[in-house]
């Protein structure tokens, strides 16, 4: 995101020629946050228990890999 | 097993433990979306509130993160400023006598915002509070989550 860019409003999501998306003045994708604020509390720690549910599972199932030379 | 964030919450509150939500889950309750992997919480240090944090904490089975002797909080640690980051039957609970420039629980009790999790009342450190807490600590993960949290305060306060 170019600084120029990072005003909100008007940004423009990096990697997506096109698709326009709303971020704050530090880049932080507004669409998002909107998400989240039209949720109730109780949804959103829900939703926060099971993402970090399922990333402890993503974590459980890596494979160190051997460094390469 | 679900829900564990509320589960250990609504614990806390069941045996009457005065305590305020800080950290991740403050942070999510005021719809910041950001993931986190424990609870925050900053306890009262009276005598008589530490009592009841203890008994919570016995039906958790809470002990301290990492530690093979599996050893379980006193009342008299529970009792100093310190940081308790214990492992529980409903996950990583971390227990803090203060935050970030010695702040206790009577410190930031007046700051705090009363979230209904589905009919159980939660005290969490409102969110400008958290933002100047976090700041203040300075440390690499709370400098990280801060411009989601400021550009949640400032979504909420567009639109009032």
């Amino acid at each position: 995101m170019a600084p120029e860019d990072a005003e909100a409003g008007v940004g423009r999501r990096a990697g997506h020629e096109g698709a326009t998306a709303d971020v704050s003045a530090e880049g932080v994708d507004l669409t998002l946050i909107r998400e989240w604020l039209a949720k109730s509390p109780a949804e959103r720690l829900a939703l926060a228990d099971a993402a970090a549910r399922e990333l402890e599972a993503l974590r459980a199932h890596v494979v160190p890999q051997p460094a390469s030379p | 097993m679900n829900e564990r964030y509320r589960r250990t919450l609504e614990l806390l509150s069941r045996h009457g433990v005065d305590f305020v939500v800080v950290g991740g889950v403050a942070a999510v309750l005021q719809g910041v979306p950001l993931v986190t992997f424990d609870v925050d919480v900053v306890h009262g240090r009276t005598d008589e509130n530490v009592d009841r944090l203890l008994a919570a904490l016995a039906e958790l089975d809470a002990r301290y993160r990492g530690d093979p002797r599996g050893l379980v909080p006193t009342r008299e640690t529970l009792l100093g400023p310190g940081q308790h980051l214990l492992s529980t039957a409903l996950g990583p609970l971390d227990l803090l006598g203060a935050v970030a420039g010695g702040l206790a629980y009577e410190d930031l009790a007046r700051d705090t915002v009363t979230l209904d999790l589905a009919g159980l009342a939660v005290p969490v450190l409102s969110l400008p509070r958290l933002i100047e807490v976090k700041e203040a600590a300075g440390r690499p993960k709370d400098l990280a989550a801060l411009p989601t949290l400021r550009a949640t305060l400032e979504e909420i306060r567009r639109t009032g």
